[in-house]
């Protein structure tokens, strides 16, 4: 899986491309460990074709210590299948979610 | 070829034997003639110009008599400086197979010392080995340093004897200039580059396989400069160590593959411990439960209790993550809900989760994980129940449609002191309750397909309208999944639990 990141001034932009499961999880959690904490991460998964319940403990764990720093996390760009997986799982009550990257730089500026 | 050769050199045993045999044949003066005057003589003094002389083949110098002249003589004269030349020859040649002969001997010694030593307690530790052989290697070829680098994977390894010789950077840097090269390096006196601060090299590259590269260089011969021999030698102990190092990286990387399989073994061995070894009769109800864990255990589980003046419960369960932590996180929640469950009179399904996601929050933040989990409980005529995020979640009332259920709340280990509300579904003679986890509709075809929801869906929609048992829904969907899979492997826990009502 690619990790691509873009750094705006509100906002660290993770960019992820391919399957986010057991295997590409310890490469994403590093980079967390290395990158949270100084701005609001926006991670963008709309070119992320599956993803797992080790790679949602990833990013619920990344998110909590965000918000521990008292910035956010934010996951924009999920196909159908997640956002039925989120529904269903009702993580969708607990991540912030947006349709697009602009729209989660919009829901920064606006919080 | 011509030789000029010293004349000295000629004059051996086996000329002063052939110059004695003329002496008593009837010469008077026997030796050897440059054309000009006697180079050494036998017998009595002469200045004369010999009566009879041969050429020695392959020297400016004759064998030559005073003394005879007829041609018998002059034939025998002729045969002499042939045996001679031709036993000169042989000479050279058993000087020069011996001169081999005690440098492959030299070479045996050597790798005879250098396995021996290899062979000492420290054969499996990679770095010790590496000192061993830059000591050795030193030793034998008699340089004043030698060292090894070694690259495998992204890691760097360095030894080198005596220890402070050089630096790192410097091994590094032969490494890289060998790699260059494509070949061996070995560089004497004025032929080495200003920044170097040796004046002669030998850098030969390790023949290893695989992902492995590396170096045995020596530095700075003693006494001399490094020859041709001396490249020979290296490059059989190259050989040698290659050999070594090849089984300790292998070896170094089967027990890792043993430490990862172990830990897998340990993970499935708790989750099958703790699975419910039968499922309870229980009046008006027909059940199938099953867990199936993978090969990387994923934290699956599913409970079933059943107490005198309580209703029956029944849970299932999926920890995020996978290995051993996720086992592990597994047996505590499932301890913990059958705690609850029993000592807690009257307990509903919400409250239930609520004290179990307090017992567990700082455990799964440690640990950098969240759990789903559906509680249930029977009574006739319906279900209550809680779910934190569980899914899938089927409800199929008897001639209806299947229904997938939504979780009312967040998993378990998210937020601390979370409330989880209950939810009452009728469950009427023929009804069902399908409950599953992920495995099932996230196993995957060879061609990347999921089986996802829809499938699923059908076949307890085809269960129920055919009246299945709980049993045949069971088996149905679990035929059908490895149907679609088709060969391809599993790689999540499946866990199953069908519920019906007798009709």
């Amino acid at each position: 899986m690619n990790l691509t990141v873009h750094t705006t001034e509100q906002a660290i932009i993770l960019e992820l491309d391919g399957r986010f499961d057991v295997y590409e999880a310890p490469t994403v959690k590093a980079w967390f460990e290395q990158n949270l904490g100084e701005k609001p991460i926006i991670v963008d998964l709309g070119n992320v074709i599956f993803i797992d319940s080790t790679a949602l403990s990833v990013l619920v764990n990344a998110m909590k210590r965000c918000r521990q720093a008292k910035h956010d996390l934010i996951l924009c760009g999920l196909n159908d299948t997640v956002i039925v997986i989120f529904q269903l799982t009702r993580l969708d009550k607990v991540f912030r979610v947006t349709n697009t990257t602009d729209e989660a730089l919009q829901l920064l500026a606006t919080s | 070829m011509m030789t000029t050769i010293k004349t000295a050199n000629w004059v051996d045993d086996n000329l002063k034997e052939i110059a004695q045999g003329w002496l008593a044949t009837g010469a008077t003066t026997a030796g050897l003639w440059d054309g000009e005057a006697w180079a050494w003589q036998a017998g009595m003094p002469s200045a004369r110009h010999p009566d009879l002389h041969v050429p020695l083949p392959n020297t400016n110098v004759m064998l030559a008599l005073v003394g005879l002249s007829d041609a018998g003589s002059y034939h025998r004269l002729k045969l002499d400086a042939k045996l001679l030349s031709r036993l000169r020859g042989l000479e050279s040649e058993l000087e020069s197979f011996t001169e081999e002969f005690i440098e492959n001997q030299d070479q045996l010694l050597a790798l005879y010392d250098l396995t021996h030593a290899m062979r000492a307690p420290s054969k499996l530790d990679l770095h010790a080995t590496l000192r061993t052989i830059a000591r050795e290697t030193k030793r034998l070829v008699k340089s004043t340093g030698a060292l090894l680098f070694l690259e495998h994977g992204n890691q760097h390894h360095f030894e080198q004897y005596p220890p402070q010789h050089t630096t790192r950077d410097e091994g590094q840097g032969m490494h890289e200039a060998a790699k260059l090269n494509g070949k061996h390096i070995l560089l004497n006196g004025g032929e080495l580059p200003d920044f170097t601060a040796f004046h002669s090299i030998i850098v030969q590259p390790l023949p290893l396989t695989g992902e492995a590269h590396g170096v045995l260089a020596l530095t700075d011969k003693r006494d001399g400069d490094f020859t041709a021999a001396d490249l020979k030698l290296v490059r059989t102990i190259a050989e040698q160590a290659a050999a070594q190092i090849e089984n300790i990286l292998l070896h170094h990387e089967a027990l890792q593959q043993e430490r990862l399989l172990t830990e897998m073994k340990l993970a499935q061995q708790v989750q099958l411990s703790l699975l419910p070894q039968h499922l309870p009769k229980i009046a008006g109800l027909d059940l199938f439960a099953m867990s199936s864990p993978a090969s990387q255990v994923g934290g699956d589980f599913y409970d079933v209790m059943h107490q005198p003046d309580s209703p029956f419960t029944f849970t299932m369960g999926d920890i995020a993550g996978k290995g051993l932590s996720a086992a592990l996180l597994m047996s505590m929640t499932k301890t913990i809900i059958r705690g609850a469950t029993h000592y807690i009179s009257d307990a509903y399904p919400g409250q239930i989760l609520h004290i179990v996601n307090d017992e567990l929050y700082d455990d799964f933040s440690e640990i950098g994980t969240f759990c789903t989990v559906f509680l249930g409980q029977y009574q006739p005529g319906e279900i209550l129940f809680a779910n934190a995020g569980h899914s899938p979640v089927v409800y199929c009332p008897q001639g209806q449609a299947p229904q997938l259920l939504r979780a009312p709340d967040i998993p378990l280990g998210l937020l601390p002191g979370e409330p989880f509300e209950e939810i009452v579904l009728p469950f009427a003679p023929g009804d069902l309750l399908v409950i599953a986890t992920d495995g099932f509709v996230e196993r995957s075809s060879p061609d990347e397909e999921l089986f996802g929801y829809d499938r699923f869906m059908q076949i307890i929609h085809t269960g129920s309208q055919v009246g299945m048992t709980a049993t045949e829904i069971g088996q149905n969907i679990l035929y059908a999944i490895e149907q679609f899979a088709d060969g391809h492997p599993q790689d999540d826990d499946q866990t199953l639990m069908v519920i019906r009502a007798t009709p």
